[in-house]
């Protein structure tokens, strides 16, 4: 009884102590996240709910002037426009271009560029250099190099007497589109390269050595070592691809505006235009909510589709 | 007691209607401003002088030089040259609350929305309270600053700038295929068969700028259907799809199809159909009364061996000759959204300036054009003295027909569709998108 009430009170003191420790824990934890909280409430979770809020009003983008209550209207509008399928087609375009061109390029050149051969400095930079450019720069430049009369690929063309090839690139219905996408690849390739070079170097030599010594060379080594050991930056680049390709405006609004007519026209175009040309906010958000809902679907399944590959895998 | 209380409701009843009434804040002897002095106001002005044309140059500098006058009015200035970014950026300061105290723009039914949250300046009383600045404006200049279509009686800006469409030729192009200037619509597409035929583009139309089929169907419109045809298509008596309007499309696509309007034209800007035809590349050229200037700041050769020639738009239908596309390009306005008394006060000070004789004198020595301003300067441009004389045969001007809309989307909605025309869309196709757009944004 005795030895009792001494033991309770002394473990009471300790589980006291305990708790005090854990808040004090809490509290630290608290402060050093306390101004990225901030930061996330005030620059994405008030915006994300202040666009919610707004797809379900009709506004002219007026300071103080009342925001109308018409419920799904917005959205049943902008689900219903041919013109925003079709924007939804030309990110396809864009999803297929980063799969079936930006992927490989990129794995390549990050092949290239940790495989020690000489230079690899210089490719580095050069690779890296579109991206440096800058979104502007680089879709003026190819503006005027995809110039029909006067740019630099239609004189090539030309001076291999292959005038025939030469077309409106840019104002070419669907033409236009893949231009675009293209472009968008030769600039975003450096950038990617570095995303898969990081997965490579991560990769621990050993592994490339046991294998040597197993008789696995060549293909083989990337068959079988790298990109089993590369699914996750492989998951990152192909999330990226698929919200990147959603969300998709500078380059085409610099090159193209989404035209001619809407023809070259993405969904980040169209709730741009929607709210600043146009003047609907109300439709410009719903638009907005709708591509939120579709990049997190996407991002949802490609971590489903790598974690079943995981099972498998295990 | 009950009298007392039917008494105070009254007093305050009074007092709300009062209120309501919003009475002006100024004495109307005080709308002329001339005793009113300002101490750290600052004001911000929206233009589109952004680029490094002589006209915004001048611009800036003379705002630089209003500054220093130190009358307690600091002029912050937004130069935005590119249309459509400029409008943005409109559009984004409005929604924040952070409008311009002043801004330049194009009238009709973009402004609409603007007067509807009562957010324009109707500066109606300050003109009349300061005759000379009133009279500094030709008379006809008003039409962008005027809004009765929209049931709102006032004056809600100040003009800046006249034009007109008119019709510029290569002279040297067509002696050498012996043509005469059009004046009929027949002519022109005669000619423009010759210079086909000849390997000579007729036009090279920047189309990649949809302002220029936008203003090619205003211009053909007008002339087709007289002046009326706005006011028609703004209250829906005639639609897009209509078969006059078809009529119209018809007539861009014949033009676009058998190529007089050039090659390549979804690829050319506006800069580069200006560089073909001061390069001698095109032999005719649809365009405002601002062109003159432009041509002679390129330094084209054609320019100063007067090698370019104007007459007005080609008629079209005999009924409206002298119908036209025309009036003020673009006025500035006041806004008063979180805009304070002293900074409406100075923003009207500072239009002063901008229409003042010295002002106005200066502009016209740098950059000779067809101003909003009875200021009388000589200009040695030969091709604008030629416009000025056209301009004066006009009977009935009008603007972009889509700013007697109602519906403030309708601008680019047709502008945009009009693009199809040179994607092998029928006039059909083009006015029922016209209208299943419109539709949409009901």
């Amino acid at each position: 009884m005795l030895a009792g009430s001494s033991f309770y009170p002394q473990r009471l003191q300790m589980e006291v102590a305990s708790v005090k420790r854990k808040r004090k824990e809490y509290a630290v934890s608290i402060i050093f996240l306390a101004p990225a909280l901030a930061l996330l409430l005030v620059f994405i979770v008030y915006p994300v709910c202040d666009v919610v809020y707004l797809s379900f009003h009709s506004w002219k983008g007026l300071f103080g002037q009342p925001k109308t209550w018409v419920g799904i209207d917005n959205y049943v509008k902008a689900l219903t426009s041919a013109k925003f399928w079709h924007a939804m087609l030309n990110c396809v375009w864009f999803m297929v271009g980063s799969f079936v061109v930006l992927m490989p390029i990129s794995f390549g050149l990050a092949l290239l560029i940790t495989s020690g051969l000489k230079g690899t400095r210089i490719m580095k930079t050069a690779y890296f250099m579109p991206v440096m450019l800058g979104t502007t720069a680089v879709a003026l430049m190819w503006t005027y190099i995809l110039n029909p009369s006067w740019g630099a690929l239609a004189e090539l063309l030309r001076f291999l007497h292959l005038d025939n090839l030469i077309i409106d690139w840019l104002a070419t219905p669907t033409v236009n589109v893949i231009a675009v996408v293209l472009v968008n690849e030769w600039m975003y390739a450096g950038y990617n390269m570095l995303i898969f070079a990081s997965g490579l170097v991560a990769i621990p030599d050993t592994l490339y050595e046991a294998a040597r010594i197993d008789g696995c060379v060549g293909l083989q080594r990337i068959r079988y070592i790298t990109l089993p050991l590369m699914k996750n930056t492989f998951k990152v680049f192909s999330i990226l691809a698929f919200t990147g390709s959603l969300k998709v405006f500078d380059i085409v609004w610099a090159m193209t505006r989404g035209g001619p007519g809407d023809t070259s026209s993405t969904p980040g175009i169209i709730l741009y235009t929607q709210a600043f040309q146009y003047k609907l906010f109300g439709r410009s958000s719903a638009y907005s909510v709708i591509l939120l809902v579709f990049g997190v679907a996407l991002s949802l399944i490609v971590n489903r589709v790598f974690r079943q590959e995981n099972d498998l895998y295990a | 007691m009950k009298t007392r209380r039917r008494l105070l409701a009254m007093l305050l009843a009074a007092a709300v209607t009062g209120s309501m009434c919003a009475v002006p804040a100024l004495a109307e002897e005080d709308y002329s401003l001339s005793g009113v002095t300002f101490e750290n106001v600052t004001i911000r002005v929206a233009t589109r002088a952004g680029g490094d044309a002589a006209d915004s140059q001048y611009y800036q500098q003379k705002v630089e030089e209003f500054n220093a006058l130190d009358n307690g009015i600091t002029v912050e200035m937004t130069n935005i040259s590119t249309e459509t970014d400029y409008k943005d950026r409109l559009s984004t300061d409005f929604a924040s609350g952070d409008a311009p105290n002043i801004f330049l723009e194009y009238g009709g039914a973009n402004l609409v929305d603007y007067l509807d949250a009562g957010y324009l300046l109707n500066l109606e009383p300050y003109l009349e309270a300061d005759p000379e600045w009133y009279a500094g404006f030709k008379e006809n200049g008003w039409s962008t600053c005027l809004f009765e279509d929209y049931g709102y009686e006032g004056i809600y800006g100040v003009p800046s700038e006249t034009y007109q469409i008119l019709l510029y030729y290569n002279k040297d192009i067509l002696e050498q295929n012996g043509l005469e200037p059009p004046t009929t619509w027949e002519e022109l597409m005669d000619a423009c068969a010759v210079l086909k035929e000849a390997g000579i583009d007729p036009f090279a139309v920047g189309e990649k700028d949809i302002w220029r089929f936008g203003h090619l169907h205003t211009i053909l419109s007008l002339k087709s259907y007289g002046a009326d045809v706005a006011q028609k298509l703004g209250n829906g008596e005639m639609t897009y799809d209509s078969e006059e309007m078809i009529a119209i499309y018809q007539m861009i696509k014949d033009m676009v199809d058998n190529g007089y309007l050039g090659s390549n034209l979804l690829s050319t800007d506006k800069g580069m159909e200006d560089s073909l035809f001061e390069e001698g590349k095109a032999a005719f050229k649809y365009d405002g009364s601002w062109f003159p200037a432009s041509l002679e700041q390129s330094g084209s050769d054609l320019y100063t061996e007067q090698k370019i020639g104007v007459v007005s738009f080609p008629v079209v239908n005999e009924e409206y000759p002298h119908v036209e596309m025309g009036g003020t390009t673009d006025a500035y306005y006041v806004s008063t959204l979180n805009a304070t008394e002293e900074q409406i006060q100075a923003s009207v000070v500072f239009l002063k300036y901008l229409a003042s004789v010295e002002y106005i004198e200066g502009l016209i020595q740098v950059h000779s054009n067809t101003y909003a301003y009875n200021v009388e300067a000589a200009s040695d441009n030969y091709l604008l003295n030629e416009v000025i004389d056209l301009m004066g045969e006009a009977e009935e001007l009008r603007g972009d027909l889509q700013n007697y809309d109602t519906r403030s989307m309708a601008m680019n909605t047709v502008r945009t569709s009009l693009q199809e025309l040179a994607m092998g869309s029928s006039p059909e196709e083009v006015g029922k998108l016209i209208e299943d757009t419109l539709a949409e944004y009901e």
